[in-house]
């Protein structure tokens, strides 16, 4: 049977499917939800060791799934990388607290301040993994001291774990994410991300079998190659985590085929030749569904129908979404896309209930609007010194000269506003809730530069201040054109 | 603040003169301001309804004459009730009201009348109506504010491929003055004796019946049901010893007729020839698409094509000074006449001559192309700012962002192909099917003929 879904059918689809936006950031990936997009092939790769990538595009979903025996395989399998199965993965750095494993945040920060060097810490983070006798059981200021105090035995310990990995034909792969949550005082965080790529980039050079893999946000990669020499030889091979529009609808494919019920298998009927796998548990969608732009357009068409409005003039509902969701460096969370199309197939249910289509155009435009509040809270979580520095722009219109944003900020008091906001962080559970703030928080001008490298900002050709629609609509802030709204 | 010293320039002026107009409507009364062929601004008052108090009109006029200086009129102020055809003028549809919102309540309305010698025609955007039977011909302006940029081979290349897709389709020539895309496209066609001058003398003098206007050419489309049809600007000699005389009649053109501005007279001009591809063509039906070739540059028949003739106007030009300082200024005409909201439904911009070379990769330039659009296009698009009250956006404003593929600003590529360039269609048959023409027209022609078959907001169903 080949029925097609109707409208009502198709929303219930979405409805299942769909991760609500509220608990994006639970996204726990598992057989149903690990999508292997084409371009991320290249950060899999075991000598890929910088994966670089912003705020939801899937650094955490990446390190968890190769911590996963079963969901490793699968990356294995369907990127074609086999040492992907031939390998050892240690945690060297995360989010959750693993105090036998790597130093919490509370441990580096009493660190730091004795003066430890990153280097002799990561050091002890790779020997732990490695099984030296000495780190059992120790503090890990004792850990680093070890280290500090014996290279000779540490340099065996490494050379004795290369040769025998190389004489079992696997690899040991040390895994480093969540690197914001290191430190709250930014010019620290990256020197203890310093600590890490120097480690990493002395064992790529120095032995076969032992890799790092460190995931982290572009603008902390670049802060922290400032911290050590030779850094430029991480970035020549350096991986990055994008999404193409092909890619965000083939997540959103995915995971419609990969729900266990009658409109998910219905789905998997109607869209081409999608493969089973591991007994029925997870299905691969074809490959003209995971990234032909013109096959995915078809079937969204199905979806959403194809304009934004009454025809081609007002745009095509397939690239009307990305292309309304990108931030300032052109990128798009796929975390922002689902919960747009989320809330779009939500406002068409209650307002549109008798469309054609599951998805009507105006749900479309609303979910634009949801999914900017999304991503404003999503990077407020992480980094709420960027909703500090946006939100004296409230009110005002963009594109805006550079010297008004400094007046606002001055007025506002922001290098004030920062320092206490870091401060705040200090007093409370420090364990959990610790994270980076801007590297130069009393140089303004600096601080518009990270926010360009966030892509929470951009600079017009004239050198103007801009904000995407993603960050601006969800701030209430303004875009300068000729044009008055009518009074009526 | 201008120093009393300083004069006061054109651009200083209506500025100005609003102001005052502003300042008069706020004690209650409809104001037209009236701009002569000079700039100099007069104030017309109405009141015919509400006595304007004793003093007030000298008091207005000695504002304004202090305010304006060498640009106030020879009167000042003039009341409607002194006026033989005032309702005329304060009826007219050519005047537009202040763009700036007003405050609702006892307070009069402020409306400019311009009158120019040449491109009024910007300032009255309109779009054709569907015929009586409902039907509709889907008119597309192609317009370059500088020549050069390959628009008309555009346009021949573009006809034939509406055509392929089943339209029939009539190219007019609306580049007067280097007329151009009749041979491109006729080629071994014959050329009708009359072209568009003719039509617009002759009618001028009552006399346009029986002017064969347009001719088909001898293009089969691939498949084998569209036609293309060429509308010239200039037609041929008919017979010997009666010259061609084109320049005497285009000399004649441009003049207003009783009864007719130009732009009326254009317009039934193109009118005219779309009748005569239903009168003479076996099909019996008026074309579904007219390409009108427009020529460059700020002239009243680009003003005339673009505002008033077509639904879709492609806006051609190349990632530079010239182009983006030209259709600033066409823009902005636009806004301050009011128009923005009405023309912007119906541009398109065109990158033509794109390079692509590993010097100058095809991305790069039409990323900074995009960017100097979407920066030249924003006086047309909405003044999205906070509500004062709440600090909110008003939901709906019309802002598309750069990277929105469905704007106005957003370019429809033609790459550069120096095998086009001062291409001599007679001598070289079959141009069209070439694979360099085919690869750099392929995006231009996929887009485009979707916009151009689209049914514009409010038209008829075809």
């Amino acid at each position: 049977m080949t029925t097609a879904l109707t409208a009502e059918e198709y929303r219930e689809l979405f409805a299942a499917a769909l991760p609500q936006a509220t608990d994006a950031d639970t996204i726990l990936p598992d057989l149903h939800t690990l999508f292997t997009p084409d371009s991320h092939r290249a950060a899999l790769y075991v000598d890929s060791t910088v994966v670089r990538g912003g705020r939801g595009v899937g650094k955490t979903f990446w390190y968890r799934s190769l911590l996963d025996d079963t969901l490793r395989r699968v990356a294995a399998e369907e990127y074609g990388i086999e040492r992907l199965r031939r390998l050892i993965v240690h945690q060297g750095y995360g989010a959750s607290i693993q105090p036998e494993l790597y130093p919490g945040p509370g441990v580096l920060r009493q660190l730091t301040e004795e003066g430890v060097r990153p280097y002799d810490l990561w050091h002890a983070v790779l020997l732990s993994a490695l099984g030296q006798p000495e780190l059992r059981d120790r503090e890990w200021h004792d850990r680093a001291a070890w280290v500090r105090a014996n290279p000779g035995a540490a340099e065996r310990t490494i050379q004795r774990a290369d040769r025998q990995a190389q004489e079992e034909g696997v690899i040991h792969l040390v895994l480093f994410d969540a690197l914001e949550h290191l430190h709250r005082v930014r010019s620290q965080a990256d020197r203890l991300v310093g600590g890490i790529l120097e480690l990493a980039l002395a064992m790529r050079l120095g032995t076969r079998n032992i890799r790092c893999k460190v995931f982290i946000r572009p603008d902390m990669f670049d802060g922290a190659l400032l911290h050590f020499p030779d850094a430029s030889k991480l970035t020549a091979n350096a991986a990055a985590l994008t999404w193409s529009r092909a890619n965000l609808y083939g997540l959103l494919f995915h995971y419609l085929g990969n729900m266990d019920n009658e409109y998910a298998a219905r789905f998997r009927r109607i869209s081409g030749d999608w493969q089973t796998e591991i007994d029925g548990q997870r299905y691969t969608p074809p490959a003209l569904l995971r990234g032909d732009e013109r096959f995915q357009g078809e079937h969204f068409t199905r979806i959403a129908g194809p304009y934004m409005g009454a025809n081609y003039r007002k745009g095509n509902t397939y690239t009307w979404l990305p292309n309304h969701l990108m931030d300032g460096v052109e990128q798009v969370s796929p975390r922002s896309f689902l919960s747009a199309l989320d809330k779009a197939v939500a406002e068409t249910r209650g307002k549109y209930a008798g469309h054609e289509f599951a998805i009507h155009h105006e749900g479309i435009r609303r979910g634009v609007q949801t999914a900017s509040e999304t991503r404003v809270r999503e990077v407020g979580e992480d980094m709420p010194w960027v909703q500090l520095a946006v939100r004296p722009l409230v009110g005002k219109q963009v594109p805006i000269d550079q010297s008004a944003v400094l007046e606002l900020w001055q007025e506002a008091k922001l290098s004030d506003e920062l320092r206490r906001e870091a401060e705040r962080y200090g007093t409370e559970d420090e364990e959990t809730v610790v994270r980076s703030g801007p590297r130069y928080p009393g140089d303004p001008e600096s601080l518009i530069e990270e926010l360009m490298s966030l892509g929470v900002m951009r600079r017009r050709r004239d050198g103007r201040i801009d904000l995407p629609d993603v960050y601006r609509i969800a701030f209430n802030i303004g875009r300068k054109g000729g044009v008055l709204r009518v009074v009526d | 603040m201008t120093l009393s010293s300083d004069p006061v320039r054109f651009d200083d002026a209506r500025p100005r003169a609003m102001a005052v107009a502003r300042e008069v409507a706020a004690e209650g009364l409809d104001v037209l301001l009236v701009r002569d062929v000079t700039g100099r601004f007069t104030l017309l008052i109405d009141d015919r309804e509400r006595a304007v108090p004793v003093g007030r009109e000298d008091a207005w006029g000695r504002h304004l004459a202090e305010e304006l200086r060498q640009y106030v009129g020879d009167r000042p102020v003039v009341l409607a009730s002194g006026l033989f055809s005032a309702e005329d003028l304060l009826r007219s549809a050519r005047a537009f009201p202040d763009p700036v919102p007003r405050p609702r309540g006892g307070v009069g309305s402020v409306r400019l009348l311009d009158n120019t010698v040449v491109g009024e025609d910007w300032a009255r955007v309109s779009a054709p109506a569907p015929s009586a039977d409902g039907s509709l011909t889907h008119r597309t302006a192609l317009y370059g504010f500088k020549g050069g940029v390959g628009r008309t081979t555009a346009t021949a290349v573009l006809a034939r491929h509406l055509a392929d897709q089943g339209h029939i389709v009539l190219v007019v020539d609306l580049d007067l003055e280097s007329p151009g895309v009749g041979p491109l496209l006729a080629g071994e066609a014959h050329m009708p004796f009359h072209g568009l001058v003719d039509h617009l003398v002759e009618s001028a003098v009552d006399n346009a019946d029986g002017l064969d206007l347009v001719a088909m050419t001898g293009y089969t489309p691939a498949s084998g049901r569209g036609e293309i049809w060429v509308a010239p600007a200039r037609g041929r000699q008919r017979a010997e010893g009666v010259p061609y005389s084109y320049v005497d009649k285009l000399n004649r053109v441009y003049a207003d007729t009783p009864g007719a501005h130009f732009g009326d007279r254009l317009e039934n001009s193109v009118r005219a020839c779309e009748r005569a591809v239903e009168r003479d063509g076996e099909s019996g039906r008026r074309p579904d698409v007219v390409l009108l070739d427009s020529r460059a540059g700020i002239h009243d028949i680009a003003a005339v094509a673009i505002s008033r003739l077509c639904d879709l106007a492609l806006l051609f030009g190349a990632d530079n000074r010239q182009t983006w300082s030209g259709y600033g200024d066409l823009f902005a005409a636009w806004h301050a006449s009011g128009q923005a909201r009405a023309i912007r439904e119906k541009l398109r911009m065109v990158a033509s001559m794109v390079p692509d070379s590993p010097q100058q990769p095809l991305r790069t330039y039409l990323d900074s192309f995009r960017e100097h659009s979407w920066e030249a296009f924003s006086i047309l698009y909405d003044d999205d700012a906070p509500e004062p009250d709440t600090g909110e956006l008003i939901p709906g404003a019309f802002f598309p962002t750069p990277e929105d593929d469905s704007a106005p600003h957003y370019p429809i590529p033609i790459l550069f192909e120096p095998g086009l360039v001062g291409l001599d269609a007679d001598g070289a048959p079959g141009w069209q099917e070439r694979a360099f023409v085919q690869a750099a027209y392929q995006e231009f022609l996929a887009k485009t003929t979707r916009l151009i078959t689209a049914i514009p907001e409010g038209g008829g169903e075809r």
